[in-house]
């Protein structure tokens, strides 16, 4: 009976357990399994299989070379990390990693005209744009925040440019939003950006801050906007749906404490509000479901000052650890630290000479570039 | 009526070579494709398995006899972990057997809809080829000659993930 070869539907059950290594290597096999292991179907089931590979994807800028090295990490609750060979050269200087999604990263290098890259670690395979900027005349460009998600409606991935202008004077801004699609291989400008701004949080909105990197949760792109000037600042956290882009505010938790300044993350694909307050103290909400408002939970509550001098220290949650009982963090764009959310000790893992460092979780998976 | 709570309704298979199992029918119903022909009460006494030899279907039964013992997860949240235990080192015990076996059970089970056991067999297919190279799992699966890849396309195949191969 067992020359009856497996059925396609049992053989794609069977290589959906397997690590993406191995379906590499099996192509081989034969047309048929060739043909599967390529196939969007198979990809996307092998994406969506209970058993994730999860990794942390972490670009490291050393003091001393002045060099980038991408490491990835393990997300067991010893992590080791193991240097990666990118297929491109990944050493410049000017790399940015500005997200993932879908089994994909992105980095983008800012010398112009500007570089974009998405990368599949797992598969090695990457794909480079190039994208020019312009101003309107007399403006200058104040910042760009790049970032990166997956718009799961369209099954795309998506890059959304945020330029702030200022003209020389200082006495009018603007904003300008374009999208990259994957997919069709071209870019969109959002329209009427500033109106819709202004709709939403009225006039002398700026978005920013060197944290304000913005998230991808959903197919929605999140920033921190702010209102007015320290010590009175206001917060409000805009959306932009990927699928639709268009704009809408997020609410946020009722916060019991008086933050200096808050900031954005994603934690198993729920958004984060991470808060900062007193001598080094930092709390972590959860969004547990998305636009929620009563969902908003505090998972951390924690105290930084026996660890770092920096009063307002930047922490970005990770991930959980594969045992749940862990999130991993990255603190003040120089270290990391394991929080045990039971005993609520802290495990710091420092290194020696870094500049800086920048993680991202992405998914073991065959997604094309 | 009878009074004996022993005597649970029976059900007879029969095999492709013509042998034939009584079993309860509490066993029978692991499998979706019966309990559906029950339901729809289109099963006579004897169910007919024209596709299924007898010593699959023999080792098919012992895997349905013993997880139509044991406690479903769903009936009760708390079942005690021992139980749960016995089962996973059952099914270890149990995928022991020979490729052409995993194989023939799989394709039963498809045939039959047993969720579990398709699971099973398709997770121990799975870890027997993982790490093996491209030529070990041609003779493990006994994969059909007429769909190899040609010696270029292989070249290619290796060479687009040749890191792979390392």
């Amino acid at each position: 009976m067992s020359d009856i070869p497996i059925s396609s539907e049992s053989l794609n059950n069977i290589l959906s357990r397997l690590p993406v290594k191995s379906l590499l290597q099996f192509r081989s096999v034969s047309k048929h399994w060739r043909r599967l292991i390529d196939s969007r179907t198979f990809v996307n089931l092998h994406l969506n299989q209970p058993l994730k590979t999860l990794k942390i994807l972490t670009l490291y800028k050393d003091l001393r070379t002045r060099l980038n090295y991408f490491y990835s990490i393990n997300v067991d609750s010893s992590p080791r990390l193991v240097k990666l060979e990118p297929p491109f050269d990944g050493s410049r200087p000017f790399n940015h990693l500005v997200g993932s999604g879908n089994g994909l990263v992105c980095l983008v290098r800012e010398a112009f005209p500007h570089k974009i890259l998405f990368w599949n670690p797992s598969t090695r395979k990457f794909k480079m744009i190039q994208k020019a900027f312009q101003c309107p005349p007399s403006f200058r460009i104040r910042f760009i925040c790049y970032k990166f998600g997956y718009d799961h409606v369209n099954d795309d991935h998506k890059v959304v440019v945020l330029l702030h202008h200022r003209n020389a004077d200082l006495t009018s801004v603007s904003f300008e939003v374009t999208v990259y699609s994957m997919k069709r291989n071209e870019w969109q400008s959002v329209p009427r950006v500033g109106y819709h701004i202004c709709r939403l949080l009225g006039h002398g909105v700026y978005f920013g801050g060197p944290r304000s990197h913005g998230v991808c949760v959903n197919g929605v792109i999140h920033w921190v906007a702010a209102q007015n000037r320290a010590p009175n600042m206001n917060y409000s956290i805009v959306a932009l749906h990927l699928a639709g882009l268009s704009f809408e505010l997020v609410p946020q938790p009722e916060y019991n404490e008086n933050y200096e300044a808050i900031d954005l993350g994603i934690l198993d694909g729920c958004l984060c509000v991470v808060g900062n307050y007193g001598r080094s103290c930092v709390d972590i909400w959860v969004m547990g479901k998305y636009g929620v408002k009563e969902s908003w939970k505090k998972l951390v509550a924690m105290t930084l000052s026996d660890i770092t001098d920096n009063v307002r220290p930047s922490v970005r949650p990770i991930t959980f650890m594969k045992n749940g009982k862990e999130v991993f963090l990255e603190v003040e764009n120089r270290w990391f630290m394991q929080y045990d959310l039971e005993n609520k000790e802290t495990k710091p893992l420092k290194f020696h000479h870094v500049s800086s460092l920048h993680s991202y979780v992405y998914q073991e998976s065959l997604v094309k570039v | 009526m009878s009074t004996s709570s022993s005597s649970s309704k029976k059900i007879v298979l029969k095999s492709a070579d013509n042998e034939t199992f009584e079993i309860d029918e509490i066993v029978a119903l692991e499998s979706q494709a019966i309990k559906n022909m029950i339901e729809d009460e289109c099963a006579d006494n004897v169910i007919p398995l024209g596709n299924i030899d007898s010593k699959t279907l023999s080792k098919i039964i012992e895997y349905c006899k013993k997880h139509a013992e044991s406690p479903k997860k769903d009936d009760n949240a708390d079942i005690d972990e021992k139980a749960v235990e016995d089962l996973k080192s059952f099914d270890a015990e149990f995928a022991k057997v020979d490729m052409p076996l995993i194989q023939d059970i799989l394709m039963a089970a498809n045939f039959l809809n047993i969720d579990n056991l398709i699971g099973l067999m398709c997770r121990t297919i799975a870890d027997r080829i993982k790490g093996k190279t491209p030529e070990e799992i041609r003779k493990i699966l006994n994969i059909n000659k007429n769909d190899l890849l040609s010696p270029e396309q292989e070249a290619k195949a290796r060479e687009e993930n040749s890191w792979a191969f390392d």
